[in-house]
C-alpha cells in the first residue's frame, strides 16, 4: 500500500458528535443551589455549554416547549434554538413530536443510562468494526448473513484466538451449535460481547462465569449450562 | 466559559465510512476515518500512524521528526494516551495494539465508566434535593 499525499486526505462529514468530559468532582454538597450546580456539572460533562444547560433547565421546568418559545425566551433566532434543541436530542436528553420538544426521561441519569450510553457504545463498536477492516474488503464468505450478522455453525471449544480473528475481520456472529459448546477461560467478556450477537446451543454449554454474567441474555441453550 | 475544571475529554463522531476507491490508499483512509471518529485529528493522527510504523519513540524523536515544540508533542501524546491508543514505558511511547482492540478494550470502558460516574453524581444530587425537602 502506498502512502497518501496531503491532497488525497479526505475531509470527513460529521453526522453526529458527542463530547464526554471527566471533570473535577463537585465538592460542597451543602452550598446554596447545589442541585442546579450538580445538574450543570452533569450537562457540562456531556459537552453541553451554558446555553444548552439553560435551555435544558427551562424545559425541565416547563415540561414541553417549541423552537419559537425557546427563541423568544433566550433572545435567539428560531434556527439557533433548533440547533441547540437538536444537540440536546443527539445526546438523548430531549425528544420531539412534530414541533413540540419534551424531555426524553424525567431524570438526567435515566436519559444517560438508557439513551446516551447505548448510543456511544453502539457508535464505538461500529468504529471498531470499521477499523478492523483496514485491508481492502474481499467478497463475503459463503455463509448465511442476516442484517450484517453472520450465522456460523460451530461446536467444540471457542477461544480468544478465534474471537479476535472474527473481530479483526469486522464480524458479528450468530453461533449455532449442535452438540456441546465450550467457551474457553481465556475469553474476555467485552470481546465476546463485541463479536457475538446470539448463541443457540442444541446440547450442553460450558462457559466462564464472567462471560455468562455479562452476556447470558444472548444464549438459548436446550441442554445443561455449567459455569467454570 | 465554564468554571468546571476539565481533567479529560473525549469526542466521538458518527462519520460515513470512507469510499473504497482508490484501492491503494484504502488502508490509510480507514485508519484516518477511525481516528477522526474518536476525535483524533491533524498532528495526533500523523503521530499515531508514524508510531505505528516505527513501533517505539521518545518525545524528543517525535519533536524532531514533526518539527514541533516539546509542549505541543506532550499535548498530542497525552491526547493519544487518554484515548487509550498508546502506552508510555519510561521515556518511550508505543502503540498499544490494533485500533479496533484499543477502542473496544480501552476507550469504550473509559467512556462508559465516566458516564456511569456522571450518572451517580446526578442521582446523588436528586436524593439530596429530596432529603432537603
Amino acid at each position: 500500500m502506498r502512502e497518501m499525499s496531503e491532497e488525497e486526505r479526505e475531509e470527513f462529514e460529521v453526522l453526529a458528535e458527542w463530547t464526554i468530559r471527566r471533570l473535577r468532582p463537585l465538592e460542597t454538597v451543602s452550598e446554596e443551589g447545589y442541585t442546579e450546580r450538580a445538574k450543570r456539572w452533569v450537562l457540562y460533562s456531556l459537552g453541553l455549554e451554558e446555553l444548552h444547560q439553560d435551555i435544558f433547565l427551562y424545559l425541565e421546568k416547563r415540561l414541553r416547549t417549541t423552537t419559537t418559545e425557546i427563541a423568544k425566551e433566550f433572545n435567539i433566532s428560531p434556527t439557533t434554538a433548533r440547533k441547540y434543541l437538536d444537540e440536546l436530542h443527539t445526546v438523548g436528553l430531549v425528544d420531539y413530536i412534530g414541533r413540540e420538544y419534551t424531555l426524553t426521561y424525567e431524570s438526567l441519569s435515566r436519559a444517560i443510562e438508557l439513551m446516551l450510553i447505548p448510543r456511544i457504545t453502539d457508535t464505538l463498536r461500529t468504529i471498531a468494526r470499521g477499523a478492523s477492516s483496514t485491508e481492502f474488503p474481499v467478497p463475503p464468505l459463503r455463509r448465511l448473513s442476516v442484517g450484517g450478522v453472520e450465522t456460523i455453525r460451530f461446536s467444540g471449544d471457542l477461544g480468544k484466538k478465534l474471537l479476535e480473528a472474527w473481530l479483526r475481520r469486522g464480524k458479528r456472529v450468530h453461533i449455532r451449535s449442535v452438540g456441546s459448546l465450550r467457551i474457553e477461560k481465556d475469553v474476555d467478556p467485552t470481546l465476546f460481547d463485541s463479536v457475538v450477537e446470539r448463541v443457540d446451543v442444541s446440547g450442553s454449554l460450558r462457559i466462564p462465569a464472567d462471560v455468562y454474567a455479562a452476556t447470558g441474555h444472548k444464549f438459548n441453550v436446550t441442554g445443561s449450562v455449567k459455569v467454570h | 466559559m465554564s468554571d468546571f475544571q476539565i481533567f479529560a475529554e473525549w469526542r466521538i463522531r458518527r462519520i460515513p465510512e470512507p469510499s473504497r476507491e482508490p484501492r491503494e490508499t484504502y488502508n490509510e483512509r480507514v485508519k484516518r476515518w477511525t481516528l477522526s471518529s474518536i476525535g483524533i485529528e491533524g498532528l495526533a493522527q500523523d503521530l499515531f500512524l508514524y508510531l505505528e510504523k516505527i513501533n517505539m519513540a521518545t518525545m524528543d524523536d517525535l519533536a524532531k521528526r514533526f518539527e514541533g515544540s516539546a509542549e505541543e508533542m506532550q499535548k498530542t501524546l497525552d491526547l493519544l494516551y487518554t484515548a487509550g491508543l498508546i502506552d508510555k514505558i519510561g521515556k518511550a511511547y508505543q502503540i498499544r495494539g490494533d485500533l479496533s482492540t484499543s477502542i473496544i478494550r480501552r476507550l469504550l470502558p473509559k467512556i462508559t465508566e465516566t458516564l456511569r460516574s456522571i450518572v451517580k453524581v446526578e442521582s446523588d444530587a436528586r436524593s439530596y434535593a429530596v432529603y432537603r425537602r
